[in-house]
């Protein structure tokens, strides 16, 4: 492939905002028909260098030198109206959000027509009909239909499918794809990325692929380009890459994915710290008038779990599948409809506000987006030390001391008590926030995607970190995730979540290498990862496990179809706590 | 911080911003002490010999209609519109920072309950809100500053309440709760300073909503009570002697002016002062 003329190339591209050079001499090039990866963690420039190629850079910014062609023809110096000829036609892009990314106020047909009479100069309905044949090919449903609704009618893979379908109608011969499926449920986002890798290959269309995810590039690129700080740090065909990283900052990169290791055993003790048992939990319907309102959904239904002292439980679904409202029940935030919540046999649905108090305070909560989790407005000492406002006796020096302790046990100076949150990393903030959980000294830490916000290298830091501080101080942890790398890491056992209902549970080895539900199966078969290590090098590998049937007698919860009105689902004991949600088959005659 | 040479001169300009706003506001404040103790002659003596002389050694700024000397009027008066508009918006503040948050915060039937009552108030017109209530409250000085902190209060609380309705959702908020602190002291700690900032510019504006309205309400002979004057009053005086004796209308609108001027820019000053994310 590097025998062909090149789409694109790219040499030396600067690229300033002010005084401050955000993208270095930066050079690659592009083949036809080619898929090239941009690897990067945020702040690397990676997304400022894709923009500027359709001259779309934020205001303040400036390209200062080098040179990008497109077929022969350098980019930053054309003017204004060829840049909008080649945008679309020649050059197509896909953001990274697809609920943002679609004119909310305009039906799909007319977003998806319009560039393509614009460009092609074709009549309206030539353009209706090869918009629909192209709604087809993405696997959209009745796309008569789909033409004619709003893109709130649609979920965000959908959504995505048919921002993939626009742009690719124009038959662009080099597509841009900025994180197109980071926003994406795990099974939602192979579907997507091989959608648009075939729609790629069939075109013939050139792609630039924008991502900070290894392993998803592993799978697709052609070639790799890694990025750092505005500065190409290594490029090569994307397996020699993988196997044999030459630059130190590739290698960390690769090893800072999540891989299993051994857990040491948690200490089981008698009493459980947290039983949960036939919880469910509903929000609210929408609707402003009483009488009028949507029947209350169900985020948890007939969740039964056990936590030991010291134990690390992941629980693992999509969004939308109820994880999060699960761990706000736990903690009394959500408000329980049924069923049984005891922390350390205590139970939270018989105990009065104040006691509600007493037991938050011995749980600890780490948040997903370390951004919104601290106050902008208070000094990371004072955030912090508001754990401690609820213990007795404790003075100001005593509160110093301790608020100090705990940012030596996170890794930081003490001199960061004085800093506000803006004044922090990303990574920096998530330890404060792991910091405010645990100076309560808790028995139990709930943790809701902890490290999902996180550049890679920073998430295995603070998983790492995570870990460290469950030995020293003993605390169960409940980790709420999408990525099932990171679950598992971190975990002991897991359980499977979808559609408020747990399918799946058991220790994590299990549960990785003999899964029995078949969702589990996609859910596992759906993420690539990396593994190896520097001395073996790094190899892509998918998780592979069979689907054993189901236990005799029984047959499984259907998750793919729209679940029938069935009798909820048991729990199926397989031996070594491994357990599986199916019904009794008598009951369904199917 | 992220400091680079190019900030440099926006950061001696908001210096300088906040410098002149504290000039002018210490202007004002002077003045007002200033006519609370001596003024050249007593603002509410006639003389009528001197009616509408115009501005000389004798009168600086010049005479009204029954020859009072308007140095001496503008003096006197800025102790009473100073407090008047300072008192007005404390008090719209107050309660506007106090329901909104609460509504906001704690949503269902409480919020729709108190935003149906604050629609219907901001269905008036303010100023004829405020007369309503001081048939109701009474007249005067206090009577202006209840009458009128009402009639912004809700303004303030569909501000604070928007707020405090986004802030409910944020993950500091919900880490403040999963602590075990309480719903008050989680309110007063995280959802009402992080209202400040658009309350600032809310803030500064009813400033000069506040002496107008005092004037508006002071020609309608429900404000300060003639003889004694406040700027809204002496500009509205000023109206039926514009053509021929300008200053009348001239130096209380400077006043106004300068003053309003003074606080929006300390205003502008206050809110990045006290936002650690602008910290200079």
């Amino acid at each position: 492939m590097t025998d062909a003329p090149p789409l694109l190339e790219v040499e030396g591209l600067t690229i300033g905002f002010g005084q401050r050079t955000v993208v270095d001499g930066l050079s690659f090039r592009i083949a036809p028909g080619e898929i090239v990866a941009l690897v990067g963690e945020s702040g690397s420039g990676k997304t400022i260098a894709a923009r500027s190629l359709l001259g779309l850079l934020p205001y303040g910014g400036s390209v200062c030198g080098g040179t990008a062609r497109f077929r022969g023809e350098a980019l930053p110096s054309l003017d204004e109206s060829r840049l909008t000829a080649l945008r679309g036609t020649a050059i197509g892009m896909i953001f990274q959000e697809p609920m943002t990314s679609l004119d909310p106020s305009m039906k799909i047909g007319r977003q998806m027509i319009e560039a393509l009479i614009e460009h092609d100069g074709i009549g309206e309905r030539d353009a209706l009909s090869r918009a629909i044949a192209m709604l087809e090919r993405v696997r959209i449903a009745e796309p008569e239909r789909a033409l004619d609704s709003y893109p709130h009618q649609f979920s965000g893979g959908m959504r995505q499918r048919i921002a993939i379908a626009a742009a690719m109608l124009l038959r662009p011969a080099l597509l841009i794809a900025d994180e197109p499926t980071t926003a994406l449920d795990v099974l939602v986002q192979k579907e997507v990325l091989e959608l648009l890798v075939d729609l790629t290959r069939e075109v013939g269309t050139g792609v630039l692929l924008i991502t900070h995810d290894l392993a998803l590039v592993a799978e697709h690129a052609h070639r790799i380009v890694v990025m750092r700080h505005g500065r190409l740090v290594e490029a090569g065909p994307a397996r020699a890459v993988l196997n044999g990283p030459r630059e130190a900052y590739t290698r960390s990169l690769l090893e800072a994915c999540p891989k299993r290791a051994a857990r040491a055993r948690p200490p089981r003790r008698l009493a459980p710290i947290l039983e949960v048992d036939k919880l469910s939990v509903s929000h609210a319907g929408r609707g402003g008038w009483p009488g009028r309102r949507q029947a209350p959904v169900r985020a948890v239904d007939q969740v039964s779990l056990r936590l030991e002292r010291g134990e690390t439980l992941a629980i693992v679904g999509e969004s939308g599948s109820g994880k999060t409202s699960l761990a706000r029940a736990i903690l009394g935030l959500a408000p329980i409809e049924t069923g049984r919540v005891a922390f350390d046999q205590i139970e939270l649905g018989r105990i009065g506000a104040r006691h509600l108090a007493h037991v938050r305070r011995r749980i600890g909560m780490i948040f997903q987006d370390p951004f919104s989790a601290l106050d902008p407005r208070l000094r990371v000492g004072a955030i912090i030390a508001e754990g401690l406002r609820h213990e007795r006796g404790i003075g100001t020096a005593e509160r110093t001391r301790r608020v100090e302790r705990i940012l030596a046990e996170v890794g930081m100076d003490p001199d960061f008590a004085g800093r506000f949150p803006h004044q922090l990393s990303g990574g920096q903030r998530q330890r404060v926030n792991i910091a405010r959980a645990l100076i309560a000294d808790p028995q139990l830490v709930i943790a809701d995607e902890p490290v999902s916000a996180l550049d890679v290298s920073v998430q295995a830091e603070i998983l790492h970190l995570i870990e460290r501080l469950q030995q020293t101080r003993g605390f169960a942890c409940i980790i709420v995730s999408h990525n099932l790398a990171v679950v598992e890491q971190i975990a002991d056992r897991v359980a499977v979540i979808f559609r408020g209902r747990i399918l799946e549970e058991g220790p994590r080895d299990l549960i990785f290498d003999s899964p029995r539900h078949p969702y589990t199966g996609a859910l596992l078969r759906a993420a690539p990862r990396i593994e190896g290590s520097r001395e073996t090098g790094f190899r892509l590998s998918r998780y592979a496990a069979p689907v054993a049937p189901p236990p005799s007698g029984y047959a499984y919860w259907p998750w793919q179809a729209e679940p029938p009105r069935l009798a909820a689902p048991e729990l199926v004991e397989l031996g070594q706590g491994h357990k599986v949600a199916c019904f009794r088959e008598e009951k369904s005659p199917s | 911080m992220t400091a680079g040479p190019a900030i440099a001169p926006r950061r001696w300009f908001v210096r300088a911003n906040a410098t002149v706003g504290a000039v002018l506001v210490g202007c004002a404040v002077l003045a007002a002490l200033a006519g609370q103790v001596a003024t050249p002659y007593d603002p509410i003596a006639l003389d009528f010999g001197a009616r509408l002389a115009s501005p000389s050694w004798d009168h600086w700024l010049g005479t009204d209609q029954f020859g009072r000397d308007v140095l001496s009027r503008l003096l006197s008066a800025a102790s009473v519109s100073i407090t008047v508009s300072l008192s007005t918006v404390a008090l719209a503040m107050a309660i506007g920072i106090t329901v909104g948050a609460v509504s906001g915060y704690f949503g269902g039937w409480l919020d729709r309950l108190v935003m149906t009552i604050v629609d219907a108030f901001m269905a008036l017109p303010g100023l004829l809100l405020a007369l309503a209530l001081m048939a109701a409250v009474g007249q005067g000085k206090w009577g202006v500053i209840l009458a009128l902190g009402l009639a912004y209060a809700p303004s303030v609380t569909r501000v604070v309440r928007g707020i405090a309705l986004s802030l409910r959702e944020k993950e500091y908020v919900e880490a403040s709760r999963a602590m075990g602190n309480g719903e008050l002291y989680t309110i007063a700690r995280h959802v009402i300073p992080n209202c400040v900032g658009p309350l600032t510019v809310l803030a500064t504006a009813f400033f000069a909503l506040t002496i107008l309205a005092e004037s508006a309400l002071s020609f309608l002979g429900l404000g300060v009570p003639p003889p004694y004057p406040s700027w809204g009053g002496m500009l509205a005086d000023a109206r039926s002697y514009f053509a021929f004796a300008p200053w009348l209308a001239i130096f209380p609108g400077l006043a106004i002016s300068i003053t309003l001027l003074g606080i929006n820019l300390l205003g502008d000053a206050l809110r990045d002062r006290f936002d650690p994310r602008m910290a200079l």
